[in-house]
């Protein structure tokens, strides 16, 4: 069929017509090969420029479209609709940038111009070669898959429940609660974790969309967003490992953290000396259910008179501060004050961490009632036979001994021993303190690169239980967005494929594409593209060595030609 | 560490026994070494199975009809080799057969590398020519002395590395002052250590590395210098260079670190529309018609130069003699300088274009 081709600039206004001679363009490009119309329209993006350019492409029965106006990012997508209307493929037009690109940029009146003009030719030169390309749905599983009990995959079931979606709750122990149901009391407003947590509990027991899985792990998890294959194993102490199969369409990690091990670090004496606690021990001994009956006592079975709580343990060797040791460490200080009037109590730290509003006065309260403050740029924890001393050395290098009763750690929070596993099981990269990482540290926070695959809470790095919730609420709106029961999910277009006879399986492509979206096909041994997880990069194409991986709508006579025309 | 063992035998004669002490003790199923073909001369890359078929051996004959990573390459790419082979390679082969494999283009799964210090091959022609017996006293003396051979290819005369990296087993020959009666083998692996467990000879630790080796690269840097000079590669027009060219392609069929299944010139890839001839006559008052010369010389430049470890066969196959080892390893060297990459050095060396620097060229991002 010939083609008819429509070329369309648009004055914007006065932006592009007061610098290009937009009707010398018009003389230039109008008799180049099969175009059909050549015009310019004061503003092409408003509705009355877009109905134009409709009737005029129905009337002309134009084949392919070249407008020549602003940035794509700005109207790629309006005039594409325009042609959707008008019954012509979008993938048979395309848009010239001769505001920004040259209006904007190039002072010379004559000079834009002949930019311009060189530009269109490149457009109409590439456009002859566009292809007409169909756009893809896919059916998706709206059900979710959340990984971790604790606080962050509680909020995040419940969010996401509904009788349209079934989620998955798979959680490692025995119980729902995570770390929060063993902290007997919450900074800043001393509420109850236990009693905290099992509101949260009693609420998700209530929806009859969520599949409670403990003791239960994820073995395997294959696919993309809208539909993962997931493979999880119970492995209840008294009972066979059971293996549940099911199918997702996106997963939440909410894998927590542990407590760095102070063990490693000899000068603070835990492990070797009695009455050296870690904060999660010392949560541990207020719980009414714990070794104590909730009661604060040293391991004589006296209650100590003093206690030292020493900050910041394995923060230098972790190299963050976890945010929260400081602000928690404040409700030690209540927690051991109610239990113990009277109690002695001294906090050595190098720098103290307490933003938010509420959390400056809750430390200055602290201050106030008698609680001692020592800045110590070296502490270590002597043992002996009338207790504990704490050897210090502030800033100025002065140094100071301080018995005590009873020390309390607070450990760096570090990433827990599943991230390793689900990043390597899901390929989305950990940042280098270990923690699974987010898509983009500020514009993406709660995503993982893995499309389909989020992560909450203190799997990506130290939050607070607020912070957690937070980020709950944000991955759940992000699924609840993009997965619609019912709907399909719309794919990229300009996919990228791999020419079997040309590839020579050496597998350059799968190195480079950030979206895990190719795999090699040993039988064939050649690489294969996965087109729903492709977002069309052209990292591959651009790097494969053979000129088998190639991107829709970007193939090399379509640049070759645009780029011979703007560089005749 | 390295450990040495000492053979009182010359140095081929010792490689043989080596090879055929693996062979008969059935540590490897057979061995890939440079052997007779016929009585006209003709030498070619075998797999050798039956001891004493190593009688045709040459293992370290000093031509270079083809390169072994290109062959090793065929043998173990739709799997890895079934059981135990003893490969014996030039350093630069090995090299090459580094970054095939980087590629997923075979395995060195059940290969025992061998290879030595090396002194270089003679041109192609030298071995057609058949005279290349008469070479062979002043090729070995050149090696005792740690000299470059005289009449050896120009790419060998510039070659810098030619003490092999990732052997399991290097045969230090240069700078041996008594190559003909005693030889010595560095084991450098521990797998070397298993295969050559009773082998008879006096072991010892340490590397067997000569002082002459290092005088021997500063010749060769310098003469590599003097070549590039005297071919003039550094400031010439590149049409210049490539006029010659007949786009028989040997180059490309000879070159071991060019792999595609399909060439982008068997492809179609490179024909034109007729446009593109209107556009060059209109601008020129003439268009050249396939194949054109420089232009395919370009393309394979761009392909092989990450990966070139300056072999010098693309030179030694040029039937107009255009000096193509220079312009490779001219420019294969700027290439691997700019991403600070040596081709074949290590397996684990990420190749430039599936490493990802946060920072790179920093000049040019601006």
């Amino acid at each position: 069929m010939a083609k008819r081709l429509g070329v369309y600039v648009c004055e914007c206004g006065t932006n592009i017509a007061d610098k290009v001679d937009i009707d010398k363009v018009l003389a230039a490009v109008s008799a180049l090969k099969d175009v059909e119309v050549a015009d310019r329209y004061k503003l092409l993006c408003s509705g009355d420029g877009q109905g134009y350019l409709k009737q005029s492409i129905t009337e002309n029965g134009l084949t392919h479209l070249v407008v020549a106006a602003c940035s794509p990012k700005q109207h790629e997508t309006t005039f594409m609709k325009v042609c959707e209307q008008a019954g012509l493929n979008p993938y048979l037009f395309q848009l010239v940038n001769i505001r920004e690109q040259c209006a904007w940029v190039t002072p010379d009146g004559e000079e834009a111009t002949d930019k311009a003009i060189r530009q269109i030719r490149a457009a109409i030169s590439r456009v002859h070669y566009h292809t007409a390309l169909e756009k893809k749905g896919m059916e998706c599983n709206p059900d979710v898959l959340v990984i971790g009990g604790g606080i962050a995959g509680i909020k995040a079931s419940q969010i996401l429940a509904a009788p349209d979606r079934k989620v998955y709750l798979v959680e490692k122990t025995a119980s729902l609660g995570g770390k929060t149901k063993r902290f007997s009391k919450l900074f800043v407003n001393m509420e109850s974790g236990p009693g905290l947590i099992a509101g949260e509990i009693e609420r998700l027991q209530k929806s009859k969309n969520i599949e409670v899985l403990t003791e239960s792990e994820a073995e395997q998890i294959l696919g993309f967003l809208g539909n993962f294959e997931v493979k999880v194993v119970s492995k209840a102490e008294d009972k066979e490992d059971k293996e549940q199969n099911f199918n997702v369409g996106a997963v939440v990690l909410a894998t927590g953290f542990e407590l760095f091990d102070a063990k490693g670090l000899p000068q603070y004496g835990y492990g070797t000396l009695d009455d050296v606690y870690t904060s999660l021990d010392f949560e541990e001994m207020n719980l009414a259910d714990g070794p104590t009956q909730g009661k604060v006592l040293l391991k004589n079975g006296q209650p100590p008179k003093s206690a030292a709580i020493i900050h910041c343990v394995g923060r230098a060797e972790k190299g963050y501060c976890s945010k929260v040791c400081c602000l928690y460490s404040f409700k030690f200080d209540r927690m051991l004050q109610s239990q113990l009037p009277g109690v002695k109590i001294a906090h050595f730290y190098s720098d103290l961490c307490i933003p938010g509003k509420a959390n400056q006065k809750f430390y200055e309260d602290t201050r106030e009632s008698g609680v001692e403050f020592v800045r110590s740029a070296v502490t270590e924890i002597a043992g002996g036979d009338k207790g504990l001393t704490v050897k210090y050395e502030t800033e100025t290098g002065a140094k100071g001994d301080l018995a005590v009763d009873m020390v309390i750690l607070l450990p760096a929070m570090e990433t827990s021993s599943d991230a390793r596993k689900f990043a390597e099981m899901l390929n989305i990269p950990q940042d280098d303190k270990g923690f699974l990482a987010e898509e983009h540290q500020l514009l993406s926070p709660v995503a993982s690169a893995v499309e389909g695959v989020f992560v909450i809470g203190c799997a990506r790095g130290p939050q607070s239980i607020a912070e957690s919730i937070v980020q709950a609420e944000a991955a759940a709106g992000k699924i609840l967005s993009a997965l619609v029961p019912g709907r399909k999910l719309e794919l990229e277009v300009k996919t990228s494929q791999i020419l079997e006879s040309f590839c020579t399986g050496c597998k350059t492509c799968i190195e480079v594409c950030p979206y895990g979206a190719i795999t090699f096909d040993e039988d064939r041994r050649i690489s294969v593209v996965n087109e729903v997880l492709c977002h069309g990069c052209g990292n591959c194409a651009a790097a494969c060595p053979s000129g088998a991986a190639r991107l829709k709508h970007f193939t090399f006579p379509q640049i070759y030609q645009e780029l011979k025309e703007v560089l005749r | 560490m390295a450990k040495v063992l000492k053979l009182n035998k010359g140095a081929e004669q010792c490689l043989l026994e080596l090879l055929r002490f693996l062979l008969e003790r059935g540590k490897v199923k057979g061995v890939f070494t440079f052997s007779k073909v016929g009585e006209s001369g003709g030498v070619a890359y075998s797999l050798i199975t039956d001891p004493a078929a190593l009688e045709a051996a040459l293992p370290l004959f000093p031509l270079m009809p083809v390169d072994a990573a290109k062959v090793l390459s065929r043998l173990t790419l739709v799997e890895p080799a079934a059981e135990p082979i003893a490969a014996v390679v030039r350093p630069c082969e090995l090299r090459a057969l580094t970054e095939l494999i980087k590629r997923s283009q075979g395995s060195l799964d059940n290969l025992l590398l061998i290879s030595s210090t090396c002194g270089g091959v003679y041109p192609l022609e030298t071995g057609v020519n058949g005279n290349i017996g008469e070479k062979l006293p002043g090729y070995w003396e050149a090696v005792k002395k740690g000299e470059i051979a005289a009449d050896i290819r120009p790419a060998c005369a510039a070659c810098e590395h030619f003490v092999p990296y990732n052997a399991d087993i290097t045969l230090a020959l240069i700078g041996n002052k008594d190559l003909d009666k005693q030889c010595l083998i560095q084991l450098n692996t521990d797998k070397a250590e298993q295969f050559t467990d009773g082998l008879a000879g006096e072991l010892s630790q340490g590397e067997a590395k000569s002082e002459v080796v290092d005088s021997l690269r500063a010749k060769r840097q310098a003469r590599k210098q003097e070549l590039l000079d005297e071919f003039g590669v550094e400031d010439s027009d590149i049409q210049k260079v490539f006029e010659k060219c007949i786009v028989c392609r040997n180059c490309n069929k000879v070159c071991p670190v060019c792999y595609c299944k399909v060439c982008f010139f068997d492809s179609g890839g490179d024909e034109h529309d007729q446009r593109y001839y209107e556009t060059e006559m209109g601008k020129k008052g003439y268009a050249p018609v396939l194949p054109a010369p420089t232009f395919y010389q370009l393309v394979r430049l761009f392909h092989v130069s990450i990966s070139c470890i300056g072999c010098g066969l693309c030179g030694d196959v040029c039937p107009v003699n255009i000096p193509l080892w220079a312009v490779a390893l001219k420019t294969g060297g700027a290439v691997q300088n700019a991403f600070d990459y040596l081709p074949g050095r290590d397996l684990d060396e990420g190749l430039p274009v599936t490493t990802f620097k946060p920072e790179e060229f920093a000049a040019t991002v601006d």
